[in-house]
């Protein structure tokens, strides 16, 4: 068993989590005591036994053969039978389970994209599953290999993309959500090889908030827009502390500088595109008017991060400066975002704005008076009467005169000049700028 | 122990209203400036500043009285709290100022709150330009973080600008402001007067007007935010010359952003890969160099 291990731990309570919220696994056993049709009934039962399979696969991670076994069955039973359609699939595991620390671990990643991929739009939970199955029994792959595990998700997502293309515009973006926590993962263990702990502990923070966000998703359809990627939401700040865990990766680690500034937009960018499917899919909650839910999932918003944070920096080992994160959170290369502060200021103004209640029929009555007051008159600022100085005028006709003229001059001496084309004049005028800044900047 | 804590608490309260202060009373200036003078160099007649004052008072009057519906009342308090942080103003305790201006006032973070003001005003429309201009922010963090590394925010970089100036920090930060300023995805007021008329229940003058004020507040922020990356040597000044390098970061950022609207050079996008590649050529120059 290897509970020690923070990152399997997390992964677990997300699973009991999982269990514990989905909608159809409350139907089953809601089931035993009360009637519930019969298809829906076992389905939710398969979905139960399939998860339990998932955290007993998780639970005996260090041998290998089981849990290959273990995930097979989990993925049949969540999957419907479909998962196992692929021929591939049973050699992937089986190289898994002889190489659980080499190349094998990139067949459970494929099986698991595979059935992540497949899981149509309602099953969102079986997604997830397959999403924290790989990376706990990928783990041990990290650890040795991170750079063949990045690359290696990248290629598979690619292919599963190539695979899948003609079935909806919005399969693209499927796979943005997937494909995160792998790089996220990746990121982590390799600050972890380098030795910088503050990046360890951002790009866990990150990792730990988006799967908490996803999990949130899929028990409450609702939370979804949780994962959009605009700024005091979680999934921009997943995006923000990803981007600069490996910008701190490339700012202190020799050989990573282009890399993880590549990293780090591809994180952001997968969080981009992740957010048109979240706009696509989850918008009719955006007409949501109800103060209630309105205030509750911005509540929900502003303290998930801290959350997150206090845990990843309690299991990461820097236990001592958790309150720290109630103000701040830091991203990977000490740089520092102070979002829930923003959120106080956010919420203080906000109260100010729009906070007071109007009845209904008071607010009829002087909308009515303020349409009426304007058939009658304008509003007071919009009678004044508008300005140009003439002075100004005259002096701007003069100036246009004056620049028609030099520009009549400048096409008569061009004629004279041994260059004749302006793409060629722009490009040398331009490496001239170049060579001007870049001595200015030694 | 308890007293100074409480005098303490006074100040930083002290500190933000005041910033707050100046700030209102700044704003209808910065419409102006952004506005008017633009028409009227182009020689069109325009409302006389005064109004503008007029119009700004009502606006607030009105939301005393009535108060703002849910959505527009989030676009103000976004668009204001972003005004805020990057006009990196510290009066009274300069360590209220250097937190904003550390911790918050971040390109990537204030771009992106000012741009999803935008997407909700004009909501569906121009996705494709808001990806390009969430890319060119992306870019520009990352080009300042490789110019500068372990730099917070824009007051680290004017701190590291103070201490060793004529770096290539400089040239970065002022490629990115200008391809910024070629990619900004911000609505203009046609858009945003088509957008209202399109929404099918008509908006009373009342609404269109407050939306009106909303929106020229979100690019009264991303005119500071390109000020602020032109000339971030003025960020975060103490005491009353940080109002002055406001008001000369705003005038260089309005300027970017008249520049690229008069040129017609705006959403050209060979241009705005040229000065990123620039920018990040620059930053790499600087990185090696060191």
């Amino acid at each position: 068993m290897s509970f020690h291990d923070p990152l399997m731990a997390c992964l677990l309570a997300l699973l009991i989590v999982l269990l514990l919220g989905d909608r159809s696994i409350r139907v089953f056993v809601s089931g035993l005591w009360r009637s519930v049709p019969l298809g829906v009934w076992r389905q939710g039962g398969c979905y139960m036994v399939g998860m339990v399979l998932a955290m007993l696969a998780l639970g005996v991670a260090s041998h290998a053969g089981a849990a290959a076994c273990l995930v097979a069955v989990a993925l049949v039973l969540l999957g419907g039978g479909t998962v196992f359609q692929p021929v591939w699939g049973i050699p992937a595991l089986v190289g898994y389970a002889l190489l659980p620390a080499g190349a094998g671990g990139l067949g459970v990643m494929a099986t698991c994209f595979w059935a992540a991929g497949r899981a149509a739009g309602e099953h969102e939970v079986v997604r997830l599953v397959a999403l924290i199955l790989m990376l706990g029994l990928g783990h041990e792959m990290v650890i040795q290999q991170p750079l063949i595990w990045m690359v290696g998700g990248s290629v598979l997502a690619g292919v599963c993309l190539l695979a899948g293309l003609g079935e909806a515009r919005l399969f693209l973006y499927r796979y943005c959500r997937l494909l995160r926590p792998v790089l996220l993962l990746g990121v982590m263990e390799v600050s972890r090889q380098q030795g910088m702990e503050l990046g360890v502990e951002g790009a866990f923070f990150a990792l730990l908030l988006d799967l908490a966000c996803q999990c949130l998703a899929a028990i409450w359809p609702r939370s979804a827009l949780l994962l959009l990627p605009a700024p005091p939401l979680p999934g921009f700040i997943v995006g923000w502390v990803g981007l600069h865990a490996s910008l701190g990766l490339s700012s202190s680690t020799e050989g990573w500088t282009v890399m993880g500034c590549l990293l780090g937009v591809a994180i952001m960018g997968l969080s981009f595109g992740d957010g048109v499917r979240v706009l696509s899919q989850a918008r009719f909650f955006l007409r949501d008017r109800q103060p209630k839910h309105w205030a509750g999932g911005l509540c929900l918003a502003a303290g998930l991060p801290s959350v997150c944070g206090v845990v990843a920096g309690w299991l990461v080992g820097h236990g001592t400066g958790w309150a720290g994160w109630l103000y701040r959170l830091p991203g990977g290369d000490g740089s520092v975002t102070a979002l829930p502060l923003f959120w106080g200021g956010l919420f203080l103004f906000w109260a100010f704005a729009s906070g007071r209640k109007r009845d209904d029929a008071h607010a009829a009555l002087t909308s009515d008076e303020t349409e009426g007051g304007e058939l009658i008159r304008l509003q007071a600022y919009m009678q004044a009467q508008p300005v140009l100085p003439r002075s100004m005028k005259r002096l701007m006709m003069r100036g246009q005169r004056q620049v028609r003229t030099v520009r009549s001059v400048l096409l008569e001496g061009r004629s004279f000049l041994p260059v004749q084309e302006l793409g060629a004049v722009f490009w040398l005028m331009f490496l001239g700028g170049v060579l001007v800044v870049m001595g200015l900047a030694q | 122990m308890i007293g100074s804590a409480l005098l303490s608490v006074l100040h930083i309260v002290l500190e933000l209203c005041l910033q707050c202060g100046v700030l209102l009373l700044l704003l209808p200036l910065m419409f102006w400036l952004e506005e008017d003078v633009p028409a009227l160099l182009v020689g069109r007649a325009v409302a006389p500043l005064r109004e503008r004052y007029r119009r700004f008072a009502a606006f607030w009057r009105e939301i005393l009285r009535t108060g703002l519906p849910l959505e527009d009342g989030l676009m103000l308090a976004l668009g204001f709290l972003a005004v805020l942080c990057l006009a990196g103003l510290s009066l009274v305790r300069a360590d209220v100022g250097s937190a904003l201006g550390a911790w918050l006032a971040d390109p990537l973070l204030m771009g992106g709150i000012l741009l999803v003001g935008a997407f909700w005003a004009v909501p569906g429309r121009f996705r494709a330009v808001h990806g390009r201009c969430c890319f060119a922010l992306c870019l520009t963090e990352c080009f300042l973080v490789l110019a500068a590394p372990g730099v917070t925010g824009l007051q680290g970089v004017q701190r590291l600008l103070l201490a060793a100036p004529g770096s290539s920090l400089a040239g970065t930060s002022l490629c990115c402001a200008a391809a910024l300023a070629l990619t900004t995805s911000l609505p203009d007021f046609q858009v945003l007067a088509d957008e209202m008329v399109s929404r099918g229940r008509p908006a009373s003058r009342l609404a269109r007007d407050q939306r009106q004020v909303i929106v020229s507040i979100h690019h009264v922020g991303w005119a500071l935010l390109l000020g602020d990356l032109l000339l971030p040597v003025l960020f975060g000044l103490e005491g009353p010359a940080g109002v002055i390098g406001l008001v000369i970061r705003f005038g260089g950022g309005s300027l970017l952003v008249a520049l690229g609207r008069l040129t017609g050079m705006s959403r050209n996008g060979r241009l705005v890969a040229l000065l990123l590649g620039l920018a990040g050529l620059m930053a790499l120059a600087g990185r090696f160099a060191v």
